[in-house]
């Protein structure tokens, strides 16, 4: 052996340039951040007094709120354990060596190291995923590149769990879901712990409130949202869902007939596929009858109307007999010109002579003549 | 032994909280490594006081100051090196005029030392030389010098550093130069508290350098559990496996106290010790045997353990 050091010393004293990596794109975004804080470690480890600045939090180690506002969401940490094999005991994310379906590589360029991320498209992810998944799949992927590039602007929001030992994400379920299918190793998170307080309902209602700036939770997730609070609070007016869940009242209102009212369940597949809006929901609803509906969606929606039709079933919804659709309440008559009112009225007061003492007319000479004739006639035919 | 590897692996012994037995642990790893699998080895003392130094480095001094700093190096030519004053450490690494010189040991040809600068070393960690390096380069600076491939060509096999009870920037700088790191700890409610704290440290560490050079935790290691004290040890053992985190690090091996220890914690002590120097019964022997066994097959050294490695008591289940 050497004594190797000896005239190794100018190389080692020289500022070379430092290694970079892609991800110090995102750790420099956290420069001013406290401390770790992550999951089930993070009692253990607050270094600050836990009330104020922000904290890195490990993604996999946080749980999902049992309070969160995207019901119609498919991905979760299961969906991504099954497809992608994202390996949530790898909290930490700090090594190339992994089963997840995204991969790391790592070259080097100018003396620096290079960390690209591949994400793999949705045809080549495995167990077959439901491909109704696909579009929230690409829009993960979008985020997670986002974040890794330009580093995460807004932190999430966690509070901790009630027994103390785990972080809960309170609002930034897509950004959490983003940086883990991105295996970004930590988010920034800011602690906010009062809010132990509020019902279920008052949290979910401030995450939609959030979320209505970014992306909104569609309609699908909202009637899943109104149909939860049901079943739960049965008795529940429009307007106490419309104030719990901070949504607009007259969705609500066709969002709580649909769960309320024997409706067609092709309704409730056109809401989850996405294909119908909200006054076109509000068209269809008014009508009482299934079959009605049905043929107010076919209308609506056309080509895609076979979406929604399970396969074998008749694509056509029958004919509806004359007179079986809504209700009429209303019955009415016109006299198109001033002739016929004239004519018209005058024969009515020959026939039911009280008619001329109760409007004091001996003659009807206008269109005016007649209107007053008429209501007449009407209370005269209502009279008990 | 030259295992003709091109990279070396660079071990660091650590843990914030002192009094755990980071340098005996640190010892038998190198008696272990020396003595027992004949790998060339450096050893590093990244700890102000210096304990490593004094139990390693031949030093034929009559007092060893209290503030440790190491002797004149044994091949130190003032006529060759001028500007030198022959004292070499850990500090030189982050100094433009130091040379870095590796001292021999007591007895061995494979094994060499950096010792610690208590006085530099302090400058150093508090700022006080004019280094004109932000935190990070300050921090990248061991893991320059003790690069694998560095170390590797430079004929050892093994580098082991022993770390102060302290995040200061020379532990935090090692623990980023490590491959693999291992943390002693005692079943004690006070250390077992620490040890998440440790385990978020070392990884945030790996996040200042790409991921193929990632540091690996060999695992915590039970130290000094005691016989009077056993129920209270068990139960935090039990408390640590409730940790996710945690339980997947816990060695299967545990070092009991021993009197033995006494013998081998003694400057000039034959590094040999705890493996040929202690009587085949010696508790010492056999826990420190499993325990070596069990890390440096970790390590990636499996072969040479099943050749050479110490035949001692099944681990602990």
């Amino acid at each position: 052996m050497s004594d190797i050091f000896f005239g190794m010393e100018e190389e080692l004293k020289t500022n070379t340039r430092k290694a970079t990596t892609k991800r110090d794109v995102v750790s420099k975004s956290f420069s001013t951040t406290e401390s770790l804080n992550f999951g089930n470690i993070s009692k253990e480890l607050t270094f600050n007094n836990g009330s104020e600045g922000y904290f890195k939090v490990r993604p996999k180690a946080l749980i999902e709120s049992i309070h969160n506002p995207r019901p119609d969401w498919k991905i979760n940490d299961e969906w991504l354990k099954k497809h992608v094999h994202v390996d949530f005991d790898d909290v930490f994310e700090d090594s190339l060596e992994s089963d997840c379906l995204v991969r790391i590589e790592e070259t080097e360029v100018d003396g620096n190291i290079i960390e690209d991320v591949f994400f793999p498209t949705f045809d080549e992810l495995d167990n077959s995923p439901d491909p109704s998944s696909k579009p929230q799949y690409e829009f993960l992927i979008e985020l997670a590149q986002s974040i890794r590039q330009e580093g995460q602007i807004q932190p999430i929001e966690v509070e901790s769990s009630s027994d103390n030992k785990s972080l809960i994400v309170l609002e930034g379920h897509l950004r959490r879901l983003a940086c883990i299918l991105g295996r970004v190793p930590y988010l920034k998170a800011i602690r906010n712990e009062g809010l132990h307080g509020l019902s279920k309902e008052e949290k979910v209602g401030r995450q939609i409130s959030e979320n209505s700036v970014r992306k909104d939770v569609s309609l699908w997730g909202k009637y899943l949202l109104v149909e939860s609070l049901l079943q739960e609070h049965p008795k529940l007016t429009i307007r106490e869902v419309s104030e719990r869940l901070k949504l607009n009242k007259t969705l609500v209102g066709y969002l709580v007939k649909l769960y309320a009212s024997k409706s067609s369940p092709k309704i409730s597949k056109a809401l989850e596929l996405d294909l119908i809006t909200t006054r076109n929901l509000g068209i269809v609803l008014g009508y009482k009858q299934i079959s009605a509906q049905e043929q107010a969606l076919k209308k609506i929606l056309k080509g895609q109307y076979t979406l929604l039709c399970d396969d074998g079933e008749q694509e056509e919804p029958k004919a509806q007999p004359k007179g079986s659709g809504r209700t009429r309440t209303v019955s009415s008559l016109q006299i198109k010109s001033k002739e016929n009112c004239v004519k018209a009225g005058n024969r009515l007061l020959e026939l039911v002579p009280e008619l001329s003492t109760s409007v004091s007319l001996s003659e009807v000479q206008s269109v005016e003549d007649m209107d007053k004739v008429l209501k007449s006639f009407l209370n005269y035919l209502l009279k008990d | 032994m030259n295992t003709n590897s091109k990279k070396s692996v660079v071990l660091v012994v650590a843990n914030n909280k002192g009094g755990v037995g980071k340098t005996a642990i640190t010892q038998i790893l190198i008696s272990y490594a020396v003595c027992v699998l004949g790998l060339n080895t450096l050893g590093v003392d990244g700890d102000r006081q210096g304990n490593l130094s004094r139990r390693t480095v031949k030093d034929d001094r009559v007092e060893i100051p209290s503030k440790y700093f190491p002797p004149i190096h044994p091949d130190y030519d003032e006529n060759k090196y001028p500007t030198w004053d022959g004292v070499s450490s850990l500090a030189s690494i982050y100094l433009k005029d130091q040379p870095v010189a590796a001292y021999p040991s007591y007895q061995h040809e494979n094994f060499k030392v950096i010792p610690s600068h208590s006085s530099a070393l302090a400058k150093i960690e508090m700022n006080d030389v004019k280094l004109n390096m932000n935190e990070d380069e300050l921090l990248n600076v061991p893991s320059k010098f003790f690069n694998p491939e560095r170390m590797g060509k430079a004929g050892f096999d093994l580098v082991i550093a022993d770390t102060a009870p302290a995040l200061s920037p020379t532990t935090l700088g090692l623990l980023r130069a490590s491959t693999h790191v291992l943390m002693p700890f005692q079943l004690e409610e006070k250390s077992c508290e620490g040890l998440t704290a440790m385990l978020h440290c070392l990884h945030e560490q790996n996040e200042a350098k790409p991921r193929s050079r990632a540091s690996k935790l060999i695992g915590f290691l039970a130290n000094q559990k005691s016989w009077n004290k056993r129920s209270n040890q068990e139960y935090q053992r039990e408390k640590l496996l409730e940790s996710s985190y945690v339980k997947d690090y816990l060695i299967p091996h545990e070092i009991r106290d021993a009197s033995d220890m006494a013998k081998i914690d003694t400057k000039g002590a034959d590094l040999s010790m705890p493996f040929s120097g202690l009587s085949s019964d010696s508790i010492l022997r056999d826990d420190a045997g499993n325990a070596c066994n069990y890390i440096f097959k970790k390590l990636g050294f499996e072969k040479l353990v099943e050749e050479k490695g110490i035949k001692a008591e099944e681990a602990l289940a």
